[in-house]
């Protein structure tokens, strides 16, 4: 059977973006040569360390200016709301939130001495 | 002839893994199908195994999963194993989703397998959430107590419908032998769908990073990326034997080391990491129904990816706000994935309403104002000389 017998089976099928060998999709590819090193001269993973750590590196670099900016904003709106549950549920949140809802005055209750966690 | 070309069967695994053509500039992105098929098949495999010791009474059933730790030859393993591969099948299965979000995989004439995709990642999390009663821990009750409340919101027959599915007026042994049963079932289904996603992906082909078409230079499967995908299967097994041994219990909730018991609520009912993001979502909206909906909109909103973006091309390589807008999307999904594991309290409840805004906010208004953005900046400096402004 022929690599491309699938291709050309005339089974019903839709029309598909990919073809199969022999009949890829691509435009006719005519005088292609090919070469061949041999085994003895071949270094097949010359540059391979290098590139994959310099080139590696240059590549996440290169990334850095479309993930930094989000990255950061969330990452900033976790701290900021982790703080802010902190600061709630302290001893100071509470004293805050009681002359806030006015429960009590300022300055009617002597002020909290524990400096809440995290401030 | 070669019997692996010409026997009808072989011929269709010829087909799909050793001749098939593949782009041949496809990066490790494209790794996570063949990781998630080892997931499913380790799953049902250790599935089957625990099965075979495993008790679905709300009575025995805590009892045989210690039965199973403790006297079965490996059954800490293979249970381990079955936990743990849980976690990763959902790892993959988000960077898999990713990989499609970022590449534009969802495009046309790719939309089939990409449907299928969602609908398939919805019935992964119903699995994972039917398996993760079957323990019956304080966790599993209580948390398939918060989600099989949740069809109660149904308008209604909601409360009749949610008692015809516990089989009874709470979770009970009725539902735990329901829930089994499904656990069971349902990975099978899964594993059709998984064809269906392969078959319909076969039909066109794999894209490829830069989005454009791949068929000018195209490799075989094999032995090209069987043996790149089986790096990255190898390097998935010391990640899981690695947390198998040394950290089994790492993503799990302790919790659930205590037995159910409907007389009391653990502190705080949390679902397992992966559910988080779309709990959050739950959570985040005050009206009940509108909850469940916004829940699972969140999930089937991803259909209308192949609509919403209106970029002219696939993928987000060669459009940098597209790009920034991806990351933004990553952000929502771990904020709304912190915002789950919290309690509901300020300022959680603030930032939740936020988040979940903004997620819907990202598909239904960002990415198509980005997409037409670009593309009338794609026109203007694209356009012929003679049809532009002077």
């Amino acid at each position: 059977m022929r690599p491309s017998a699938p291709a050309q089976s005339h089974m019903p099928g839709p029309k598909t973006y990919g073809g199969w060998w022999g009949d890829i999709g691509s435009l006719p590819q005519k005088g292609i040569k090919t070469y061949g090193v041999s085994p003895y001269r071949q270094r097949a993973m010359a540059g391979a360390l290098n590139g994959y750590i310099f080139n590696g590196f240059s590549r996440v670099m290169g990334h850095l200016p479309y993930v930094a900016p989000p990255a950061l904003f969330f990452y900033g709106v976790y701290y900021w709301s982790k703080s802010k549950y902190e600061y709630f549920n302290s001893k100071q949140g509470h004293y805050d939130r009681l002359i806030e809802e006015g429960h009590i005055k300022p300055g009617q209750y002597e002020r909290p001495t524990v400096t809440p966690i995290g401030h | 002839m070669r019997v692996l070309k010409s026997n009808s069967l072989l011929a269709l695994v010829n087909s799909y893994i050793s001749d098939s053509p593949q782009p041949v500039n496809l990066s490790y992105a494209w790794n996570f199908g063949s990781l998630l098929a080892i997931c499913l098949g380790t799953q049902i495999v250790t599935g089957v195994l625990l099965a075979m010791h495993y008790t679905p009474s709300v009575d025995l059933a805590f009892i045989s999963v210690e039965h199973i730790m403790r006297d079965v030859n490996y059954g800490w393993m293979i249970r381990y194993i079955h936990a743990n591969v849980a976690s990763f099948f959902f790892i993959f299965v988000y960077l898999h989703i990713a990989r499609g979000l970022y590449y534009g995989s969802y495009k046309a004439p790719r939309i089939m397998p990409w449907s299928i995709g969602v609908i398939i990642l919805v019935l992964m999390m119903a699995i994972a959430f039917l398996g993760y009663v079957l323990p019956y821990g304080q966790m599993s009750l209580w948390g398939a107590t918060v989600i099989t409340n949740m069809l109660s919101a149904i308008p209604w027959i909601g409360t009749d419908f949610t008692q015809f599915i516990w089989g009874g007026f709470s979770v009970n042994n009725a539902t735990l032998n329901r829930f089994f049963s499904l656990h069971y079932l349902l990975p099978f289904v899964l594993a059709a769908l998984a064809a269906m996603h392969m078959l319909t992906l076969h039909t066109h082909g794999s894209s490829n990073p830069e989005g454009i078409s791949a068929n000018p230079d195209k490799a075989p499967m094999h032995p090209y990326y069987i043996f790149k995908d089986l790096i990255t299967i190898f390097l998935f097994f010391i990640a899981l034997a690695t947390l198998v041994m040394y950290a089994p219990n790492l993503l799990g909730h302790s919790d659930n080391y205590i037995p159910a018991n409907p007389m009391q609520t653990p502190p705080s009912i949390v679902p397992e990491w992966y559910l988080l993001p779309f709990y959050a979502i739950l959570r985040s909206i005050p009206n009940k129904l509108l909850g469940v909906v916004g829940m699972l909109g969140a999930l089937l909103i991803l259909l209308a990816m192949p609509l919403l973006d209106d970029g002219r091309g696939r993928g987000d390589v060669h459009r940098p706000a597209s790009r920034v807008a991806f990351w933004v999307f990553v952000g929502i999904f771990f904020l709304l994935m912190f915002l789950g594991s919290q309690h509901a309290e300020e300022p959680y409840i603030t930032v939740g309403a936020v988040a979940t805004a903004a997620y819907f906010l990202w598909f239904v208004m960002l990415l198509p104002i980005i997409g037409m953005m670009e593309n009338s900046s794609f026109d203007g400096t694209n356009a012929p000389a003679s049809s532009q402004a002077v």
